[in-house]
């Protein structure tokens, strides 16, 4: 059958573009009916990235945060119209490489294979009229979560990915966690960590007094020149990327107490030049994450049932626009990008 | 109950090939009807049946299309024969319904034009949301040229303002019993110079709602339609 498919051709130009989408047992078609904006989509559409990679990425549909409907499934597995989380990360054995050692190592995960492909990253994005995907790649979801919640999980996914990896390379004590940055990935994985640590600390480093409010379920808060004289941080969690990254790892690598784990979690357009001296001295693991995989998104809706998530994640969803024509398209961009916080969430009638 | 009538009974005179009618044409090596009953086939678990109406001479061929492309599924589907004019072509599904189903005053029918395969998942969607909840709707869209009436089709009578004017699609759906009345209460004459149903509803003064169409669900007509159809693909992301 035909699809329409919503492609970014050029910064700010959308254009619709159809393509062939055939019945195949293998996969599952999936009406995506919730689709939220992620600071990814959001350099795309503005022209944030260098025009080598615009060249080399566009035309290409994006989001890869989203939830849909199940329309069909060839082994009548999934009922009609049951709601599931989209998995954006493709292997490389979806695409007939053999299984490699990314799938096939439980530490490294399938969001590592060099095979792979991502959605709005080189490969299309949710912004279709369906979507057919391999049936391994759609999660069940439980009814009593909103949906403009759901629409998030591939965010709360990337925060268990790196709290699994943390757990894997890390040297076991966790009096003290230390997360910076004042985003919906630090306000995720913080609650994330204040659960699976209940017994830890865990203290948010920020720039903006009013962002830093929202952690109301951390131990403490610091603005960026508060004093830190005698804090002691087991292991920190690095949420900021851009160009602040550089300033923010080397920081940590002061801070941190020897030993410890640095995870990395945000991501810059330039190389970041470290203090590798210091580190060495102090004996720093550093953890660089990437995405998530399959059972990183089960855990995060696992996650998302517990009591009260619900509600703390409640608060970072600002807007939901009801987006009917590509018109609406440039308006939710466009209100993601004045926002303070918190995340704009698509209610796709395309 | 919820049926889709895809009416198929042209016979592609307009596409100047008399020996394989338009929807029948490939379209990305398959057949036009086919690429629109697969997007109505994602409605599967909510459609009765989806009744394909075609000319009695392509009825076999119809059917055996169907039964290759859908394979082992192809229960959802019905093929039968249709009339000489669209009216007819519909009381035709129409009359297949009423005879096979216990039709209640909530059974809905979308029809749509087999040649319109670019036909997206919202506009089926809205018509069955807005055909439960209004009885009866047109799919149509802006009209983007301006509109020229003239009487005598030599000079303009008057340039009405386009705003108010749109460019009807399909699926144009109603609730079959509403239907089934409309078609009994017109005379032949009436139902002759009727293009479609729903202005069969306006002559019996019976409201129609708009649904919003999309500029690519245009109707593969002519050998133009079927360029630029086939250059959509080609283009594809």
């Amino acid at each position: 059958m035909i699809n329409q498919v919503i492609q970014l051709t050029k910064p700010k130009t959308f254009e619709i573009v159809t393509q062939h989408v055939e019945l195949l047992e293998t996969n599952v078609i999936v009406r995506p009916t919730y689709l939220s904006i992620c600071h990814a989509d959001q350099r795309y559409y503005k022209g944030m990235r260098s025009e080598k990679v615009l060249n080399k990425k566009l035309p290409m549909a994006l989001i890869h945060e989203a939830i849909g409907e199940v329309q069909y499934d060839p082994l009548n597995q999934l009922k009609y119209g049951e709601r599931v989380v989209l998995i954006p990360n493709i292997s490389g054995s979806f695409f007939g490489f053999p299984p490699s050692l990314s799938e096939k190592n439980e530490k490294i995960g399938e969001n590592y294979c060099l095979n792979g492909k991502f959605r709005s990253s080189g490969f299309d994005g949710f912004m279709q009229e369906i979507v057919s995907l391999p049936r391994e790649l759609i999660i069940r979801t439980p009814e009593f979560i909103p949906a403009e919640i759901l629409a998030i999980t591939e965010l709360v996914s990337v925060c268990v990915h790196s709290l699994k990896r943390f757990s894997y390379y890390s040297h076991g004590v966790n009096d003290t966690f230390g997360v910076w940055g004042d985003g919906n990935i630090s306000y995720i994985l913080s609650l994330l960590i204040k659960r699976e640590y209940p017994k830890s600390k865990v203290i948010v480093f920020g720039k903006h007094v009013d962002k830093l409010e929202m952690f109301s379920f951390v131990d403490e808060t610091y603005l960026l020149n508060d004093k830190t004289d005698g804090l002691i941080i087991h292991h920190f969690f690095e949420c900021v990327g851009g160009e602040a990254q550089t300033d923010v790892l080397n920081r940590m690598i002061d801070l941190i107490y020897p030993g410890g784990t640095i995870s990395t979690l945000g991501v810059s357009e330039t190389a970041v030049p470290l203090n590798v001296r210091l580190m060495m001295e102090k004996g720093i693991v550093l953890v660089n994450n990437s995405r998530s995989g399959v059972k990183d998104f089960q855990k995060a809706i696992d996650f998302m049932q517990e009591v009260n998530i619900v509600s703390y994640l409640s608060s970072l969803i600002n807007n939901v626009i009801k987006v009917e024509s590509i018109k609406n398209i440039h308006q939710a961009f466009e209100m993601d990008s004045l926002k303070h916080y918190g995340k704009t969430v698509m209610e796709w009638r395309v | 109950m919820k049926f889709a009538l895809i009416l198929a009974g042209g016979t592609g005179q307009r596409m100047g090939n008399v020996e394989m009618p338009k929807q029948f044409l490939l379209l990305n090596n398959k057949a036009i009807i086919l690429h629109t009953l697969e997007k109505f086939y994602l409605f599967k678990d909510e459609l009765t049946k989806i009744i394909v109406v075609t000319h009695p001479n392509w009825l076999a061929y119809t059917q055996d299309l169907i039964r290759k492309n859908f394979e082992k599924d192809s229960s959802i589907f019905e093929v039968i024969k249709g009339g000489e004019t669209r009216n007819d072509t519909v009381l035709c599904g129409i009359n297949y319904i009423s005879q096979n189903f216990e039709i209640t005053k909530d059974c809905i029918v979308l029809t749509h034009d087999a040649v319109r395969p670019f036909i997206s998942y919202q506009i089926i969607r809205e018509n069955i949301d807005k055909a439960i909840q209004y009885g009866a709707v047109d799919t149509v869209i802006d009209s983007i040229d301006t509109i020229v009436y003239s009487e005598d089709g030599n000079e303009i009578t008057s340039i009405p303002e386009r705003a108010k004017y749109y460019q009807g699609q399909t699926p144009q759906s109603f609730k079959v019993k509403e239907l089934i009345v409309a078609f009994s209460q017109l005379a032949k004459v009436q139902m002759d110079t009727a293009t479609d149903v729903a202005k069969l509803y306006g002559l019996l003064d019976k409201s129609v709602y708009l649904v919003k169409g999309e500029q690519l669900n245009f109707k593969i007509t002519t050998p133009f339609d079927l360029t630029v159809a086939k250059a959509l693909l080609e283009r594809e992301g």
